[in-house]
C-alpha cells in the first residue's frame, strides 16, 4: 500500500501478458488495471511511483534474465520477479532510502534465489552461490540503460527465421528441457543446444552491427 | 558462439557438468567475461518477454506466417511464357509438384501445431475474495485476466472467496472457498490429456466441448475423473467425491485402480474394496424454518409419532432456540429451548433443554407444562421418551465434564433415577422399541447399554478405532443398534463412520464409510431397511441395509469451515425428511415410498404441491427425495393448521 493517507494506491504489476506490462492499482472505491505496451509512460498516482515503475519497467528485462538464469524454472522465476516488486513496493511505504533501485531489485532477487534453492535441496537441484555472486557482479559492473540493446534485439528477433523463433518459443515460453525439446522435433540434445547456441549469437551479432551503424 | 553462453545455456538447461561448471566460473572472473554475461542475461529477458507475447498471440500468427512461407515457395514457371512446349510442361509438372510439397508440408506443420500443449493451460476470468496464484511454495494474489501457465495453480482462502478459471472457452473451472488446484506435470500427463490436481476444497467443472480429442481429467485424493463427452459437469470436492452432474465421465479409483463409468446424476462410491455408481440427488428444498445467527454446537430435529408436527433446536444465545410446527405448514412456533428436542410417543410433549432443565410443553398449543430442574449445573445435551411416554431420559455434561444420566417420570415431575454414566458427556439417547433397554452414547468413545427393569449398565461397547459417539438409533425390530460416530474436534477433516451393533451377539457386524466427515445423525426408515444419516460434510446419504452399500447422497445444506453438524428425522409415514444444519435452516424434503432410489434419467426433484396439504405417500417401488413446497402465507398455529384447504 502507497500513499499518502488520503490516496492510497496499491500497485500489482503483471509479467508480461501477451507482451504488455500490466499494473494494477488496487485502491478505493475502485480497481483499475492498466495494460502499457512496452516501452510507454507509465503514469502512476505518485512522482516517485512513476519514477520507481518506469526505472523498475525498463530495467524488467535484465533483472527477469537473471532470475532465470539462476532459478531454471519459468513459474517459479515468474513468482519471484512479482516478490521482488513488491518488496520493492513494500520498503517505499517503509520510507527506505533506495539509492540504487536496480542493485537494490537484484540484491533482494539473489536472496530469493537463495532461498529458492534452499527449499528445493531436498530434490538434489544444483545451486552455485558463487555462480550467483559472479552473474550478480556482472550486472552491477554494467551501464544501467540497455534500452538500445532491448530495441535492436527486438528488432532481430523479427528478422529471425520461423524455425528459429519456433525453438526460442519452446524454450521461452513452454519452458521445455532440451530433452523434451528433442523428443518433439524428433532432434538430437546436441544438436538442439548447437541450433539455440547459434540462434543467440546471431542475435547477439545483429544486435552489435544495429548498434555500430547507428553510431 | 562464444564458450561462455554457451557454458550458461548449459546452466539454464541443467546439463551442465562439474568440470564445464569450474569453466563457467573461471570465465566469469574476468571483466569480459562478466560484460558477456550481462549481454547474454539481457538476451534472455528479452527471448523471455518476447516468446510470452508470440504464445499469447501465436494462434493469430499462424496463418499470415503460413501464407508467407507459401507465397515465397511457390515457383515462378508459370510466368515463362517463351519456353518451349516440352520444357513448359516439365515447368509445369515441377511446380505443381512443388505446390503439392509445399501444401502437405503446411498440413503437417499444420498438425504438429496442433499436437503442441497450449502455451498458457487457462486463464483467470473471475476472481472474489481472496484468491492467489501459487507455485511451489510462491503465493501472489490472483486477477481477472491472469494467465496460468504449467506449474502455477490457484488457490482461494476464506470460506466466501471464489475463482473461475476458462480453459481455451471450452472449460470452465469453479473454485469454491478453500480450495486448491494445481497443474499436473508434463509427465503426469503423458497420455496428452490436459489434467489438473485438486488438492483440496471443491471445484464444479463444466467441460462444454472436448478440445482437439484430449480429454480433460481431474485427479483428486479419491481418483482421476475424466469428463468422456461434450457438455459434461462436474462437482469435485473432499465432502462429496466426485459427482457427475451432467453428462458423461468416467473414474479411475486411486487405491484400487477400478475403473468406473458414470452418468449425469451419479457420483462414486466406495465401500472397502467396491467402487461403484450411486445417486446423486441434487436440488434444493424449501427452508421450514430458519435460526438466527449464533453459537451453535448441537443441532436437532424430530418428527412426532403421529407425524403431524416437526421440532427442531439448536443453541441459540440469547433467543428461542426451540422452533415446533406442523411439517407443511410455515412459520412455526418459536419456543425457549436449546440444544436438544424430544416429542412424547403419544406426541402429547414435546421436551427440549435449556442448559441445567428440561423444558416441558404441551405441542397442541406451544403451551409450557413444566420445568424439569436437573441435577447440579451441567448442560442437558440430549434427550429421549420411553416407548411407553412413562420416562423421560437426560442425557447430561460436555466433552470436559462427566456424562449424567438421569431418568424422569414425565407423570409425576420427579427424578426417578439417576447414574454418572460416562468419563464426559453424554451425546446422544435411544431406547429399544420394547423400551428394555436405553444405549447412551458420548464424548468418552463409549456406548453403554442399560437394562431399565434393574436400572444397571448390561453392556460397554468400547469404540475401535476411539471416535466420539455422536447419535444414536435402535433399528424398528430393536435388533440392531446405529452408531454414528466422528473425530472430537467436528471442525477437523476427517472422516466418521456408522457402525452397526447387533442386540443379540453383542457385536459390531458392519461398519458403514462413505461420510467425509463426522457423522452426526442417524433415522430409520419404518422397514429398517434404510437407514439415512447427516453429517458435518453436510451431505445426507442413504444406506441400503440389505446390501451394505450407500445408494444415493443428497446435498442440501450449505458447508464451511465450523460446520459441524447436520440432522436428520424421517417422518414415521416415510414421506417427509427433515434435516437441520449448522446453516440455520431446517429442510423439509418429500420422500417418495419404497426404499429404493429412481433408477437414473428419471427426474428425481420438483416441487411438490403448497399450502398445509395434509401429506400422502407416494405410490411406488422408488425412494426418491422431492423438495417441498410450503406457504410463506400461512402462519400456522399447530392443531389449528391443515384445518381447510
Amino acid at each position: 500500500m502507497i500513499g499518502n493517507g488520503k490516496e492510497q494506491v496499491h500497485l500489482h504489476i503483471c509479467t508480461f501478458p501477451a507482451g504488455l506490462v500490466c499494473i494494477r492499482e488496487v485502491g478505493m472505491p475502485a480497481t483499475t488495471v492498466t495494460f502499457f505496451p512496452p516501452g510507454e509512460q507509465y503514469f502512476m498516482k505518485s512522482d516517485l511511483l512513476k519514477a520507481l515503475s518506469t526505472r523498475f519497467v525498463a530495467e524488467r528485462h535484465t533483472l527477469m534474465g537473471f532470475i532465470y538464469t539462476m532459478v531454471r524454472d519459468l513459474a517459479a522465476s515468474e513468482d519471484i520477479f512479482q516478490e521482488v516488486w513488491i518488496r520493492l513496493q513494500e520498503a517505499i511505504e517503509r520510507g527506505q532510502a533506495i539509492d540504487d533501485p536496480a542493485r537494490w531489485c537484484r540484491a533482494v532477487a539473489k536472496n530469493l534465489i537463495l532461498h529458492y534453492w534452499r527449499e528445493k535441496r531436498v530434490s538434489k537441484i544444483v545451486a552455485d552461490t558463487e555462480l550467483l555472486h559472479l552473474v550478480e557482479q556482472a550486472l552491477n559492473e554494467q551501464p544501467e540503460d540497455w534500452s538500445d540493446q532491448r530495441q535492436a534485439l527486438l528488432e532481430c528477433i523479427d528478422q529471425l527465421p520461423d524455425r528459429s523463433r519456433q525453438l526460442l518459443r519452446m524454450k521461452y515460453d513452454e519452458g521445455l528441457s532440451f530433452a523434451t525439446m528433442a523428443e518433439r522435433l524428433g532432434r538430437s540434445v546436441g544438436g538442439l543446444k548447437m541450433a539455440l547456441c547459434r540462434v543467440r549469437l546471431a542475435l547477439q551479432e545483429c544486435v552489435n552491427r544495429k548498434l555500430r551503424s547507428a553510431e | 558462439m562464444s564458450r561462455l553462453d554457451e557454458l550458461l545455456l548449459l546452466w539454464e538447461d541443467r546439463s551442465i557438468t562439474e568440470q564445464e561448471l569450474m569453466e563457467l566460473k573461471q570465465l566469469l572472473a574476468s571483466p569480459a567475461g562478466r560484460a558477456q554475461a550481462a549481454a547474454s542475461l539481457l538476451l534472455t529477458g528479452v527471448l523471455l518477454e518476447w516468446a510470452r507475447a508470440q504464445g499469447a498471440a501465436g494462434s493469430v500468427m499462424a496463418g499470415p506466417e503460413r501464407a508467407e512461407t507459401a507465397s515465397v515457395s511457390l515457383p515462378s514457371p508459370f510466368s515463362r511464357a517463351a519456353l518451349p512446349s516440352k520444357r513448359r510442361r516439365i515447368a509445369y509438372l515441377t511446380g505443381l509438384a512443388a505446390v503439392l510439397l509445399v501444401a502437405l508440408g503446411g498440413i503437417l506443420w499444420y498438425h504438429s501445431q496442433l499436437a503442441e500443449p497450449d502455451p498458457g493451460w487457462g486463464h483467470i476470468v473471475q476472481v472474489q475474495g481472496e484468491a492467489f496464484v501459487v507455485s511451489k511454495e510462491q503465493r501472489l494474489p490472483a486477477h481477472a485476466g491472469q494467465k496460468l501457465v504449467r506449474g502455477q495453480g490457484v488457490a482461494t482462502q476464506g470460506a466466501d472467496s471464489e475463482a473461475v478459471i476458462h480453459i481455451a472457452d471450452a472449460i470452465r473451472i469453479n473454485l469454491g472457498g478453500g480450495t486448491t488446484l494445481v497443474t499436473a506435470t508434463e509427465a503426469d500427463e503423458a497420455n496428452g490429456r490436459p489434467t489438473i490436481i485438486l488438492e483440496q476444497g471443491e471445484l464444479a467443472i463444466e467441460v462444454s466441448q472436448i478440445i482437439r480429442r484430449k480429454k480433460f481429467a481431474v485427479q483428486t485424493p479419491l481418483g482421476v475423473v475424466v469428463a468422456e463427452a461434450d457438455q459434461t459437469a462436474l462437482h469435485v470436492s473432499e465432502a462429496l467425491g466426485v459427482v457427475v452432474v451432467l453428462g458423461e465421465a468416467s473414474f479411475t479409483h486411486a487405491a484400487t485402480g477400478k475403473t468406473l463409468r458414470l452418468k449425469g446424476g451419479e457420483y462414486v462410491a466406495v465401500a472397502g474394496d467396491e467402487v461403484y455408481a450411486a445417486r446423486f440427488f441434487a436440488g434444493d428444498a424449501k427452508v421450514w424454518s430458519t435460526f438466527p445467527p449464533g453459537f451453535t454446537d448441537a443441532v436437532s430435529v424430530a418428527f412426532s409419532p403421529d407425524g403431524n408436527l416437526l421440532a427442531a433446536a439448536t443453541h441459540v444465545r440469547g433467543g428461542p432456540g426451540v422452533r415446533l410446527g406442523p411439517p407443511d405448514c410455515a412459520v412455526p412456533l418459536e419456543l425457549s429451548g436449546d440444544r436438544c428436542v424430544a416429542i412424547s410417543p403419544d406426541s402429547q410433549l414435546l421436551a427440549a433443554g435449556e442448559w441445567g432443565k428440561v423444558l416441558l410443553y404441551e405441542t397442541a398449543t406451544g403451551k409450557l407444562l413444566r420445568v424439569l430442574e436437573t441435577r447440579g449445573q451441567r448442560r442437558v445435551s440430549c434427550l429421549a421418551f420411553s416407548p411407553d411416554g412413562q420416562a423421560l431420559a437426560v442425557g447430561k455434561g460436555t466433552r470436559e465434564l462427566g456424562g449424567e444420566l438421569e431418568m424422569w417420570d414425565v407423570k409425576t415431575g420427579g427424578l426417578a433415577w439417576t447414574v454418572h454414566a460416562h468419563v464426559s458427556g453424554v451425546t446422544s439417547l435411544a431406547f429399544t422399541p420394547d423400551g428394555k433397554l436405553l444405549a447412551s452414547g458420548s464424548w468418552d468413545k463409549s456406548v453403554a447399554i442399560w437394562d431399565m427393569e434393574t436400572r444397571t449398565e448390561k453392556t460397554r461397547i468400547l469404540m475401535v478405532p476411539a471416535l466420539v459417539v455422536r447419535s444414536l438409533v435402535f433399528a424398528p425390530d430393536g435388533q440392531t443398534l446405529a452408531i454414528a460416530t466422528g473425530p472430537v474436534d467436528p471442525r477437523i477433516r476427517q472422516p466418521g463412520d456408522i457402525r452397526l451393533w447387533d442386540v443379540a451377539s453383542q457385536a459390531i457386524h458392519t461398519t458403514l464409510r462413505g461420510h467425509q466427515r463426522a457423522v452426526t445423525s442417524l433415522a430409520y426408515s419404518t422397514d429398517g431397511q434404510t437407514l439415512v444419516s447427516g453429517s458435518a460434510d453436510a451431505t445426507v446419504r442413504f444406506w441400503d441395509l440389505s446390501s451394505g452399500r450407500e445408494y444415493g447422497m443428497l446435498r442440501g445444506h450449505r458447508a464451511a469451515i465450523g460446520f459441524e453438524g447436520l440432522a436428520v428425522a424421517l417422518s414415521p409415514d416415510g414421506v417427509w425428511l427433515a434435516t437441520a444444519s449448522f446453516d440455520r435452516t431446517v429442510k423439509l424434503w418429500k420422500v417418495a415410498g419404497g426404499r429404493k432410489i429412481r433408477p437414473p434419467g428419471r427426474e428425481l426433484f420438483s416441487a411438490s404441491a403448497g399450502g398445509c396439504r395434509p401429506a400422502t405417500s407416494e405410490a411406488g417401488n422408488s425412494y426418491s427425495v422431492v423438495s417441498a413446497e410450503l406457504d410463506r402465507e400461512k402462519t400456522c398455529y399447530l392443531s389449528a393448521c391443515c384445518g381447510t384447504e
